[in-house]
C-alpha cells in the first residue's frame, strides 16, 4: 500500500501540463522553410547544364585511367549540386546533414570492404611485407 | 489498493469494436497486437518445421522425410524464423507498442505508414505460405547462388519476393522509429533520459534502414537472373557467386543485430527493474548499441572464409569481427555490475533475464572462435555454427522477447498471468535450449556437417539428446499460450504498476488509453530512478 | 486534446505543432532516401566488379549505346529537377496555380524521359542486346552493327567472340537492371505527382503547409541524382 502511494506521487510529478517549453522547442523552427531565390535555381540549373555538356566532352578526350575518376567527380560534384540547392539541405538542420553523409559513409563501406576482397585476390605469392 | 488496481473504462482494447477497427486502426498499440498474432503464428509454423528436421535426426538413416522434403524443411524453418518471426519480433510487437508511451509520445510519428509495414509484412508472409503450399524451397535460407538461380526447380522466386515485401515492412518499422525517437520526445525527455530500450531500438532501425535496401537489391538481381536469365551472379554467364554472398551478408550479417539489440534493449530494462537500481553506467550501454550497429556493418565476410575470398580480406575481417565482442561485453558486464547489491527479485521476466545472460555469453563467446580464420575453417558449416547462432537467436532473441513479453504483457493487456506456471515455462525453455543446442557443440566439433538429413551412427546420441531437448523446449513455448490466453478474461488486474517499475509507460493506466497521455508529460527525472523507499518496501513483502 | 484553441486542419493528433510534423516529415523521407541509395547501391557495387573485371566488354558494350539519347535524357531529367524545384519554390510562397503548372512540366519532362527510354529499349530487343536465351552482341565473321569507338578493333581483336558475347550480357543485365528500376521509380514518381497536383489545384497546400510537394520535390531529385551517375557510367566509358 505504501509504496503505491510513494509512486503515485512519484507520477504526479511528471505529469504535468504541456509545458511553455514545449510550445518554445517547436516554436523556434521555421514554418515555411527557406524560399530560395530564383536566380539560384536557374543558376544551378545552368551550371549542371554546363556540367553535363564538360561530362560528354571529356569523355572524347583520353586521359586513360583519369577518364573514369573525371567523369565521377563531375557526376558527384553535380549530385552535390542538387543536394545542396534543391533539396534545400543547405537550409536544414544539422541533422539531415548527417543522414545524407551516412549514406554515402555506408555505401562507401559495401564498396570498399568488398573491392578490399576483389583487389587482393590475386595476390598469390604475399607482399614482401607479409612473408 | 483494490481501488488503484483497475481497469480503467476506457482504453486502447474496447475503443472501437469489430473487425475493421483493428485491421484499419492507426493506433500504434493495436497494431502491435495484430503484430504479435501474426508473428506467434509463424513462430509456431517456424516451430513446426524445426520439430520434423529434429524428428528425422532423431535416427542417423532418413527414414521420417527423404532428402529433398528435408531440405525443404530447413529451408522453410530458416525463412520463416529469420525474416517472418526474429527481425520484427521484438520491435514490431514490444517497440511498436511501448516506445511512444516511453518517450511520451501519443503514436509513433507516421501511424498510416506502420499500418502499412504491418501489411507489407503480412503479404511477405502469404507469398512465403503460398511457395511454401506450391511445394517448398530448398536452397536454405540464404538463396546462395547459382543453386538458387539457375539450379533450384523449387519455388525460389516466391519465396525471395516473400523476403522482399517483408523487408520494405521492415525499413518502414525502422524509419517510423527514427523520426519517432528523434521528433516526438516529450518535453524535457532528453536522449539521454531516454530507456535503454528505446536506445537499442535507435540502433536497431539504424540498421534496418542501412542493410535491408541492401538485401532488397540482392534479391531483385537474383530474381532477374532467374526469371529473365540475365547475368548476375551466374559462373556459367561470367558472373561470381561469391558476388552475391558479399551483398547477402551486408544485410544478413547485421540482420543477426537487428534481432538480437532489442533483446539486448529488453534486458537492460528487466536486469534495471528486477534489482531496483540505475543501470551502471547508462551511456556505456546506451553507446554500445550504437557501436554494435556500426561495427556489424564490417564484419560481414567471415560467413565467406571458406568461399573463396582473398585470404587477405578474410585476415581483415576476421580482425574485424572481434570488435563487436566489445561492446556486447560492455553490456554484460555492467548488467552484471547493476545487479551487485540490488535489491534483486527473482518474478518470471528476470529469469529470462538471467537465462538471457548466460545464452548471450555463450553465444557470443563461441562466436570468437568462428571469426578466428583458423578455427572457422574446421567448423565452417558444422552444427558448431547452427549451436552458436541458435544460441544468439534463440537463447538471446527470443529470451528477450519472451523476457519482455511477460514484463509488459500486464500494460498490454491490463491483467496478470499465472506466476507459477510462467516460471516452470521459463525453467522448461532455459533447460529444453541447453539440451537442445549445447550437444550440437560437440557434435558439430566432431564433424557432423549442417543440412544433412542422415549422419553417421557415432553422432546418434547426441542427436538424440538435442531431439530430446527439442520436446522439452516446445513445451516451454506451447506454455505461456495457455497461461496468456487465460489471464485475458481470468487474470488478477494488473494496475498501472504491477512491479514497481520504472519508466513513463508504467505511469499511464493498463492498458493504456488510445491517447496514451491525456496530457503530455514533463519528464524531470532521469532514466531508473528507484527511490529507496520503492526498493525497500520490496524486501518487506 | 490539444492546448492550441485552434490548430491547422492538416495536423495530425500525435503531432503537437506544425512544425514538429513537417520536421518529422522531411527527417523521415530522408531516412526513406538513406535506403535507397544503399538500393541502387548494391548495383553500383555488383557494376563497379564486373567493370573492373571486365574492361573490355564494358567498353565495347557502352560503345553500342547511343550518346545522344543518355544526353537528352540527362538534359530533361535535370530540367525536371529546376521544374520540380520551382513547383516547391511556388508552394511556400502560395502561388496555387504556379505550383500546379510546374507539377505538370515536370511530369510532362519525366514522361518525355520515359518514352526516350522506350526508344532505345526498343532499339537494343531489334538488335538482341537483351540478355536471355535470344543474346547475341558479335557474330563471329560478321562486323559489329554498331560504330566502333577508337579502340574498338583493337578490344574486338584481343577477345573471343564468344567471351565478348558471355561478358557484354552482363554490361546489358546491369544496364537493365539499373535503368529499368530507374524508369521504374520515375513511374511511381509521376504516379505520386499526379495526387499531388489534384491537391494542388484543390488548394490544400499553402505556405504554412505544403509537406507533400516538398516530399515528392525530394524524391524526384533523388531519381535525378541516380541518373546523373548512369549517365556516365553506363554511356561514357572510355568514348576516347
Amino acid at each position: 500500500m505504501l509504496h503505491i502511494l510513494g509512486r503515485r506521487a512519484l507520477s504526479v510529478g511528471r505529469l504535468t501540463a504541456l509545458s511553455a517549453t514545449m510550445q518554445l522547442r517547436h516554436g523556434l523552427l521555421a514554418m515555411s522553410g527557406h524560399v530560395t531565390s530564383l536566380k539560384v535555381y536557374i543558376g544551378i540549373f545552368l551550371t549542371l547544364m554546363f556540367l553535363t555538356g564538360v561530362t560528354v566532352a571529356v569523355a572524347y578526350v583520353n586521359l586513360g585511367q583519369l577518364n573514369k575518376v573525371v567523369a565521377l567527380g563531375i557526376a558527384t560534384f553535380k549530385a552535390s549540386l542538387v543536394v545542396w540547392y534543391f533539396m534545400h539541405v543547405k537550409y536544414q538542420s544539422r541533422l539531415t546533414k548527417l543522414v545524407v553523409v551516412s549514406g554515402f559513409f555506408f555505401l562507401a563501406i559495401l564498396l570498399g570492404l568488398t573491392m578490399v576482397d576483389y583487389g587482393s585476390r590475386e595476390w598469390v605469392n604475399p607482399p614482401a611485407s607479409l612473408q | 489498493m483494490d481501488a488503484i488496481r483497475t481497469i480503467p473504462a476506457t482504453h486502447y482494447l474496447n475503443n472501437g469494436h469489430g473487425l475493421a477497427s483493428w485491421l484499419l486502426t492507426k493506433d500504434h498499440k493495436r497494431i502491435a497486437i495484430m503484430y504479435l498474432v501474426t508473428i506467434s503464428f509463424f513462430f509456431f509454423l517456424g516451430g513446426l518445421m524445426a520439430a520434423g528436421i529434429r524428428l528425422e535426426l532423431a535416427t542417423p538413416q532418413g527414414d521420417f522425410v527423404a532428402a529433398d522434403t528435408y531440405n525443404k524443411m530447413f529451408t522453410l524453418h530458416g525463412v520463416i524464423m529469420v525474416f517472418f518471426f526474429l527481425i520484427p519480433s521484438i520491435p514490431a510487437v514490444l517497440g511498436n507498442f511501448l516506445i511512444p508511451p516511453m518517450i511520451g509520445a501519443r503514436d509513433l510519428a507516421f501511424p498510416r505508414i506502420n499500418l502499412l509495414s504491418y501489411y507489407l509484412y503480412l503479404v511477405g508472409g502469404m507469398f512465403t505460405l503460398g511457395a511454401m503450399l506450391s511445394g517448398g524451397v530448398d536452397t536454405g535460407w540464404t538463396f546462395y547462388t547459382p543453386y538458387s538461380a539457375a539450379a533450384s526447380n523449387t519455388s525460389v522466386i516466391p519465396t525471395a519476393l516473400g523476403v522482399f515485401i517483408a523487408g520494405f515492412s521492415s525499413i518502414l518499422t525502422g524509419l517510423n522509429f527514427i523520426v519517432t525517437i528523434h521528433r516526438m520526445r516529450a518535453p524535457g525527455m532528453t536522449w539521454f533520459r531516454l530507456p535503454l530500450f528505446v536506445w537499442a531500438h535507435y540502433a536497431t532501425s539504424l540498421i534496418q534502414v542501412l542493410g535491408t535496401p541492401v538485401i532488397a537489391i540482392t534479391i531483385v538481381m537474383l530474381g532477374v537472373e532467374r526469371a529473365f536469365g540475365f547475368g548476375i551472379f551466374d559462373p556459367a554467364r561470367g558472373g561470381d557467386p561469391v558476388l552475391f554472398q558479399h551483398l547477402f551478408w551486408f544485410y544478413s550479417h547485421p540482420a543477426v543485430y537487428i534481432m538480437i539489440l532489442p533483446a539486448l534493449g529488453v534486458m537492460s530494462e528487466l536486469i534495471a527493474n528486477f534489482s531496483k537500481k540505475k543501470i551502471f553506467g547508462y551511456s556505456f550501454v546506451a553507446f554500445s548499441s550504437l557501436a554494435i550497429a556500426v561495427f556489424g556493418f564490417i564484419v560481414w565476410a567471415h560467413h565467406m572464409f571458406v568461399s573463396g575470398i582473398s585470404v587477405y580480406a578474410a585476415m581483415v575481417f576476421s580482425f574485424l569481427s572481434f570488435s563487436v565482442a566489445i561492446p556486447s561485453a560492455v553490456k554484460v558486464f555492467n548488467w552484471t555490475a547493476t545487479l551487485y547489491k540490488g535489491a534483486i527479485s527473482f518474478e518470471t521476466p528476470m529469469l529470462y533475464a538471467y537465462g538471457f545472460m548466460g545464452l548471450f555469453a555463450i553465444g557470443g563467446l563461441t562466436g570468437l572462435f568462428l571469426a578466428t580464420l583458423g578455427t572457422d575453417i574446421h567448423m565452417h558449416d558444422t552444427y558448431f555454427v547452427v549451436a552458436h547462432f541458435h544460441y544468439i537467436m534463440v537463447g538471446g532473441a527470443i529470451m528477450g522477447y519472451l523476457g519482455g513479453l511477460h514484463f509488459w504483457w500486464p500494460k498490454m493487456t491490463g491483467r496478470m498471468y499465472s506466476e507459477f506456471l510462467s516460471r516452470i515455462s521459463a525453467i522448461l525453455v532455459f533447460v529444453g535450449f541447453n539440451l537442445t543446442f549445447f550437444p550440437q557443440f560437440i557434435v558439430g566439433y566432431l564433424g557432423m556437417p549442417r543440412r544433412y538429413h542422415a549422419y553417421p551412427d557415432e553422432f546418434q546420441v547426441l542427436n538424440v539428446l538435442s531431439s530430446a531437448g527439442a520436446s522439452v523446449l516446445g513445451l516451454g513455448y506451447l506454455l505461456p499460450v495457455i497461461y496468456f490466453v487465460y489471464s485475458l478474461k481470468r487474470g488478477e488486474v494488473a494496475g498501472p504498476n504491477p512491479w514497481g517499475a520504472s519508466g513513463l509507460e508504467w505511469e499511464i493506466p493498463s492498458p493504456p488509453p488510445t491517447e496514451n497521455f491525456a496530457v503530455i508529460p514533463r519528464v524531470t527525472t532521469e532514466p531508473y530512478e528507484f527511490t529507496p523507499h520503492v526498493a525497500r518496501e520490496r524486501e518487506l513483502v | 486534446m490539444h492546448a492550441h484553441a485552434a490548430h491547422h486542419p492538416a495536423l495530425q493528433h500525435q503531432f503537437q505543432t506544425m512544425s514538429q510534423q513537417k520536421e518529422s516529415a522531411v527527417l523521415g523521407m530522408w531516412a526513406f532516401l538513406l535506403t535507397e541509395v544503399l538500393f541502387f547501391g548494391g548495383l553500383f557495387m555488383a557494376y563497379m566488379l564486373y567493370r573492373t573485371w571486365y574492361h573490355d566488354a564494358f567498353v565495347l558494350a557502352s560503345t553500342s549505346i547511343t550518346i545522344f539519347w543518355g544526353l537528352l535524357n540527362t538534359v530533361v531529367l535535370i530540367g525536371s529537377s529546376l521544374t520540380m524545384a520551382l513547383a516547391v519554390r511556388s508552394a511556400q510562397i502560395n502561388q496555387r496555380k504556379a505550383t500546379v503548372m510546374w507539377l505538370i512540366a515536370t511530369m510532362v519532362l519525366g514522361t518525355v524521359f520515359l518514352g526516350v527510354k522506350v526508344i532505345e529499349y526498343a532499339d537494343k530487343f531489334e538488335h538482341h542486346h537483351v540478355p536471355g536465351p535470344e543474346y547475341a552482341f558479335i557474330e563471329p565473321g560478321h562486323e559489329p552493327i554498331f560504330e566502333l569507338g577508337p579502340h574498338g578493333r583493337e578490344l574486338l581483336e584481343r577477345n573471343s567472340a564468344e567471351s565478348l558475347n558471355r561478358t557484354t550480357q552482363i554490361f546489358f543485365s546491369l544496364y537493365f537492371t539499373m535503368t529499368g528500376l530507374h524508369a521504374l521509380h520515375m513511374i511511381i514518381g509521376i504516379g505520386l505527382m499526379c495526387v499531388i497536383t489534384w491537391m494542388a489545384w484543390k488548394g490544400r497546400f499553402s505556405s504554412e503547409y505544403y509537406t507533400p510537394v516538398e516530399m515528392s520535390g525530394l524524391y524526384w531529385h533523388f531519381v535525378d541524382i541516380v541518373w546523373i551517375f548512369l549517365f556516365p557510367l553506363l554511356y561514357l566509358i572510355d568514348r576516347s
